[in-house]
């Protein structure tokens, strides 16, 4: 390091200011984080050591002699701020400011300058100590602060905000607003245990947080907060400790986000999730009873189509009396067979998910009922019905409306006064269709009625209706046909009137073309 | 072209049922009164004995069989030239909707009655 002559050792002249001096000299050659130089009266440089060379740039050679303007940048006008400064310092004996510097590469830099004022043991100005600190990085720390500041006050969807070593509340963001319910000013100062359900606090875990994220510098979970209203909010919670380069705690960062529109959206996945399952479950059980019974029906009328064939065929082939006989009684058990067939597999298509299957379509009831009225006839030669009523539109299956006249008007003629003929009436008004079937002599008596759409329900038995007795089922299934068309099935019966039994449909409006009206 | 006439039917009736006892009743009984029949045991056998014989006045088919059913023997024969316009009786025990190719459907059992009067009906014999 170059002195210069007025610093030299021959100001003071002691042995112990001399040691003192060069003490001074290795305090400062020794610095290098703090450019120390001295300036003559005029500002010209005289001195520079370690930290003005790192600060600023220039070595001892290049710099010692010229002017502390160079330092300034063009803006400041540095000949007239450098006359400005030393004036002050000179009056003020000490001048200090931030402000940027110009390095010898040109770049700038944050600067902390103190000049001072130095005097001789008279009082005259013989320099000025100039010291500076390049305040940088520390300024570009403050700047990544700021932002990072503004960052954390627009977060709206995370509360963040920082504890002090004890837990309480020293800073706030919008989103801790959002998802807490306090303003800052309702929360700083106020311990974060606040935010804690009551039986949380009692046991400690406010405590135990804060010592799992102090020793192991993090602490996460997901749990019940409570907000400012009282309600509870599952969260998912952050405590960070926060430390100093020395490792000293200096406070706790916590963050914490509002779970629970996630849990909800979870929780309906999983619901829609089993509810579809339930479905799929439901539907495969479904389908297995429909194919098990389609296997049944064609299982148990297979062998019974090749029965009926070959009685056919045998009655085809001019049998003796004995064997007309016998090959009619077969008959007649074929039909009573292929019957209860078709009702057993109705039972249980009925009793079963989904119910019975209607093939719904425009008919007109008379249709059906003319069918089955010739049928029986050709059946019964010696019995009569007649028939009364206009036509009757409807939407319903034929076949199995078909199904319900041929089990009441058979059950009318089995059980009425053969003398006396089988009376069947359609009536039709704006909203219903009604058919009504009516025979006369012995009316069922009163408790049967009350059970006579019971499945498996027997009537009394006579020689008569031996052979139409079946298994019970044929007034049950009847009375599930109609009332999976929308309708019903009454009954009324007495000794002076005999029985009638009325089934009641909705009808399809027509106009007079008979075309459906659509209504 | 092929006109209608020019597809003269090669027999009377072709009987599809798996059914043993059933398909050979039936058989018997319409060759009792005459008819020329072939039978067979489900939809793949039926197609093959078309390809060797020609196509016939009527087709009585069973729905659920073993092997190729009746709803896919149906939608196969429809897409044969010669099978096009043969009708298709559908018998069968099930309460299931009809293949789309059939022209009418009949419940098991049938009486024989029955049977004769459909046979007539579709066969000039």
């Amino acid at each position: 390091m170059v002195l210069s002559s007025q610093l030299g050792s021959g100001v003071a002249g002691s042995r112990l200011e001399t040691e003192t001096a060069e003490k001074f000299r290795l305090l400062v050659e020794s610095v290098k984080d703090y450019a120390i130089f001295v300036l003559n009266c005029a500002g010209y440089i005289e001195t520079w050591n370690p930290g003005a060379e790192r600060i600023k740039g220039y070595v001892a050679e290049e710099i010692i002699g010229q002017h502390f303007s160079i330092f300034y940048p063009q803006e400041v006008n540095p000949p007239e701020k450098c006359a400005q400064v030393l004036a002050m310092a000179e009056r003020e004996s000490r001048f200090e400011e931030e402000g940027w510097r110009l390095k010898k590469d040109g770049s700038r830099f944050w600067a902390k300058v103190t000049i001072t004022a130095l005097r001789d043991p008279a009082g005259r100005l013989v320099g000025f100590a100039k010291v500076t600190q390049d305040l940088t990085a520390r300024r570009t720390a403050e700047e990544e602060t700021r932002r990072f500041q503004l960052l954390v006050e627009s977060v709206k969807d995370y509360a963040i905000f920082i504890l002090d070593p004890q837990g309480n509340v020293t800073t706030w963001n919008p989103g801790a607003e959002r998802i807490k319910g306090y303003a800052s000013h309702e929360i700083l100062g106020k311990h974060f245990s606040t935010f804690y359900p009551p039986e949380a606090i009692t046991e400690g875990k406010c405590e135990y947080e804060l010592e799992v994220a102090a020793r192991e510098g993090r602490f996460e979970e997901e749990g019940w907060r409570v907000r400012k209203d009282g309600s509870l909010f599952w969260a998912n919670v952050t405590i960070t400790a926060v430390r100093d380069r020395d490792q000293t705690l200096m406070g706790f960062a916590k963050v914490t986000q509002d779970l629970t529109q996630r849990r909800e959206a979870e929780a309906a996945r999983r619901a829609l999730a089993e509810q579809r399952a339930t479905l799929a479950e439901k539907a495969r059980i479904h389908e297995f009873q429909e194919r098990f019974l389609a296997i049944l029906g064609h299982d148990l009328r297979n062998p019974l189509a090749a029965i009926e064939m070959g009685t056919n065929i045998l009655s085809s082939q001019h049998p003796s009396p004995n064997s007309r006989r016998v090959l009619a009684r077969m008959q007649s058990s074929i039909d009573r067979m292929a019957r209860m067939i078709g009702q057993i597999l109705d039972l249980t298509r009925s009793r079963l998910a989904g119910g019975l299957d209607f093939d719904m379509r425009p008919m007109n009831m008379r249709d059906a009922l003319s069918k089955i009225v010739e049928e029986l006839l050709i059946a019964h030669p010696s019995r009569s019905i007649e028939m009364a009523g206009a036509a009757a539109h409807v939407h319903a299956d034929p076949d199995r409306m078909e199904q319900v006249f041929s089990n009441l008007i058979g059950n009318a003629i089995a059980y009425g006064d053969p003398s006396m003929p089988v009376f069947v009436t359609v009536n039709v008004d704006a909203q219903m269709v009604e058919v009504m079937i009516r025979n006369t002599g012995e009316p069922i008596p009163p408790d049967l009625q009350t059970r006579l759409f019971d499945p498996f329900r027997r009537g009394d038995r006579d020689s008569r209706s031996a052979n139409t007795a079946g298994l019970g089922l044929g007034l049950y299934i009847s009375s599930e046909i109609v009332r999976g068309h929308g309708g019903v099935i009454e009954v009324q019966s007495t000794a002076e009137l005999g029985t009638t039994f009325r089934v009641k449909l909705p009808s399809t409006p027509h106009s007079e073309d008979g075309n459906r009206v659509r209504t | 072209m092929e006109t209608a006439s020019a597809r003269r039917p090669a027999f009377n009736v072709l009987i599809v049922e798996d059914d043993e006892d059933l398909r050979e009743l039936m058989c018997s009984a319409l060759e009792m009164h005459g008819y020329s029949v072939i039978t067979a045991h489900d939809g793949a056998d039926a197609l093959s004995k078309l390809h060797s014989s020609g196509p016939p006045s009527l087709i009585i088919l069973d729905l659920f069989m073993p092997g190729m059913n009746g709803w896919e023997f149906c939608d196969k024969a429809r897409q044969r030239r010669e099978l096009e316009d043969v009708p298709i009786v559908v018998h069968s025990s099930a309460s299931q909707p009809i293949p789309p190719g059939a022209t009418k459907a009949l419940q098991k059992p049938l009486s024989f009655e029955r049977l004769l009067s459909l046979v007539n009906e579709y066969c000039a014999a």
